[in-house]
């Protein structure tokens, strides 16, 4: 979102540099992205496992599903976290090598 | 019944001669395989079928077979009787087990789980009592994470019903639990005394109050897997409360004591193997080392915490000496669940295993009368001594396990029962490995094993680096980065850290050592225990007198 505002000082008028731009939007859509499937995710675990039923036990949190939620979500950012490493490792080794030389 | 029952067939018939069958002097095709009827008496004949009595007569002409009609039932033979009724016999075992086990997880989840239905106050960022689980390794075994799972299967599912959270700490070597335990007890001593930053809270909307957070751990709980993690946990309270508030990284004081060793130093480097060898015997603990005491971070996962530069400890200001001196009273410590816990590993304890297979039950009745115990969070006071005359265990004072006798009744960590809270689970010990015994002999043979090929890698890594060879073709071949000194040091680091803090885990966990034990402790830890009759799920109430 810097992107945005930084790229708003004035140093040129009005032309914001068009590939910040296109990186920060890419930024957002990737950050809603997880954001929404980690929503989704924890919910279906955590608070309604029957995606057919529409209903809340109860309106307000219960402690059950409020460690549920913690839990799940520390899983997915970690799951997220060793995934991206991997896909690093597999980048590095990808230029050192010349390519996507197989596992 | 209306009908009378079918006659029985007339008795002018005379029994010994059978009344003529119709239709069979002249059969319309002759029976496969059979001669055609001749006259009784004739050889080769076929004996007369024997009259149907009772219902079977009135269904002779229904067309039904006559095997079908005079079926006996029978017993199969006598192998396949033995082999029935053993498979039958365990498979029924392991299925009641199984049922029974089912039953009584059912049963308690039914009892918790509207403690987990409940609505979460001050919404979601309200704080859910969590609790913290510690879990040493057991003694020879090459799974760190057995003590988790064990909590995961057998204590886990009742805290989830009733919404309670928990931590698992790895513990990756002996005496980790110390460690730990003894650097975050340091930590927080020296923030309340001002040695050390609190860490400032941010101001985020969603940031939580850390007295409350220190609040929520204090009402939280312990659950202790296993005597070792007892031992473990009770070294680490003692250096952590009674030791010296002088700043202190376990790591660091390894690598200290390393750097004198020379073995990185030039290229004749040896010299001070010998030193590092004598060193490693004294890492046993048996009196209270000097201030420094090891702790451990999973130090071999995570990066060195970055210190402040301006904590010279040694250099800066002196700490004032009544600083050292612990608190007194103690400040409250959360309560303890000790969860005994039998590991059995090895061929000679097989049966042992099976046995356990086999009556699981047990352990899931005892885990989850644990688990329920902790929920409802009754304490009562960690006793210390027991009615009997037994002695109890001092670090200064070792009790030798085999010269004393176990206590009448060994207390079951809920009960109060008659015997002492140190000895707690202490059967579980006659199941440790013999090969336990030999660890720092066998750790120090692999050290020698270690050293001198070290130093022949090191040499040759500085030769390539200062330029006297040349790169080896499989060097030159292989993708990997090159060896160089940077990785021998670590390597080296790593493996003296877990070198040391085995033997040194080894001192706290080992049979003959007792619970660590401090006089002036009486009163100041507490253990869950079962509720009574009348009391139910309740907020925690205070300590009460046992007797």
């Amino acid at each position: 979102m810097s992107y945005l505002f930084g790229g708003g000082a004035k140093q040129d008028t009005g032309a914001v540099d068009p590939v910040k731009m296109e990186m920060a939007v890419a930024e957002l859509d990737m950050i809603t992205d997880v954001f929404n499937r980690l929503v989704t995710s924890c919910h279906q675990k955590c608070i309604q496992p029957n995606p057919q039923s529409h209903r809340y036990a109860e309106g307000e949190l219960l402690k059950g599903e409020a460690v549920c939620i913690d839990r799940c979500s520390a899983k997915f950012f970690e799951v997220n976290k060793v995934v991206g490493e991997r896909m690093q490792a597999m980048g590095g080794t990808a230029q050192a090598t010349g390519g996507f030389g197989g596992r | 019944m209306s009908t009378p029952p079918p006659p029985t067939p007339p008795p002018s018939v005379p029994p010994q001669q059978p009344p003529p069958i119709p239709f069979s002097a002249t059969p319309p095709a002759p029976p496969p395989g059979g001669p055609a009827p001749v006259a009784p008496g004739a050889p080769g004949a076929k004996p007369p079928l024997e009259p149907l009595t009772g219902f079977r007569s009135a269904l002779e002409h229904t067309g039904l077979p006559r095997s079908v009609l005079t079926y006996k039932p029978r017993l199969p033979s006598r192998n396949w009787l033995i082999f029935w009724s053993v498979l039958s016999s365990v498979s029924y075992l392991y299925y009641d087990d199984r049922r029974r086990c089912k039953k009584i997880k059912a049963e308690y989840i039914a009892k918790v789980e509207h403690l987990g239905k409940e609505v979460l106050e001050g919404g979601s960022l309200g704080l859910v009592r969590k609790v913290r689980v510690l879990a040493a390794r057991w003694p020879e075994d090459d799974e760190a994470d057995r003590g988790a799972k064990y909590f995961r299967k057998y204590l886990k599912p009742y805290l989830v019903a009733a919404g309670i959270d928990y931590d698992t700490l790895p513990p990756p070597l002996y005496g980790a639990i110390t460690r730990q335990t003894h650097a975050a007890i340091l930590t927080a001593r020296r923030q309340k005394l001002g040695l050390e930053p609190t860490p400032v809270p941010l101001s985020v909307p969603g940031a939580i109050d850390p007295a409350a957070v220190e609040a929520n751990d204090l009402a939280g709980g312990v659950i202790l897997i296993g005597r070792p993690s007892l031992k473990e946990y009770m070294e680490g309270l003692k250096r952590g409360w009674a030791g010296s508030v002088d700043e202190w990284v376990w790591e660091k004081e390894v690598e200290a004591r390393m750097k004198g060793d020379g073995v990185f130093e030039g290229p004749a480097s040896e010299v001070g193997e010998a030193s590092s060898g004598a060193e490693f015997a004294a890492d046993v603990p048996t009196t209270q080392s000097s201030g420094m005491s090891p702790t451990g971070l999973s130090f071999l996962n995570r990066p060195q915490p970055s210190l402040s530069s301006a904590s010279a400890s040694q250099a800066g200001p002196q700490v004032p000496t009544h600083m050292h001196l612990p608190p007194n009273p103690l400040p409250p410590q959360p309560p303890l669940l000790l969860v005994p816990w039998t590991n059995h590993l090895g061929f000679q304890q097989i049966p042992y295993m099976i046995y356990d297979f086999f009556t699981e039950h047990r352990k899931v009745e005892e885990g989850a009368k644990l688990a329920y115990a902790l929920i409802c969070g009754h304490t009562r006071p960690f006793l210390a001594s027991s009615s009997s005359s037994f002695p109890t265990a001092n670090t200064s004072s070792p009790s030798p396990f085999s010269s004393s006798e176990a206590p009448a009744s060994t207390p079951g960590s809920l009960g109060p029962g008659l015997g002492s809270d140190l000895d707690f689970d202490r059967q579980a010990e006659r199941y440790f490995k013999n090969d336990f015994d030999d660890l720092p002999a066998r750790l120090q043979k692999a050290k020698d094993d270690y050293y001198p090929d070290l130093s022949a890698r090191l040499a040759d890594v500085r030769a390539l680096a200062a330029g006297e060879r040349e790169l080896t073709d499989a060097e030159k071949k292989s993708t990997k980065p090159l060896v160089s000194e940077e990785d021998l040091r670590d390597e080296r680091k790593k493996k003296e850290l877990r070198w040391r803090g085995q033997v040194e885990g080894w001192g706290i966990v080992r049979k003959e050592q007792g619970v660590t034990y401090e006089d002036g402790w009486e009163g100041w830890l507490s253990v869950f225990r079962e509720p009574r009759e009348g009391e139910g799920e309740g907020a925690k109430k205070n300590e009460e007198k046992v007797w």
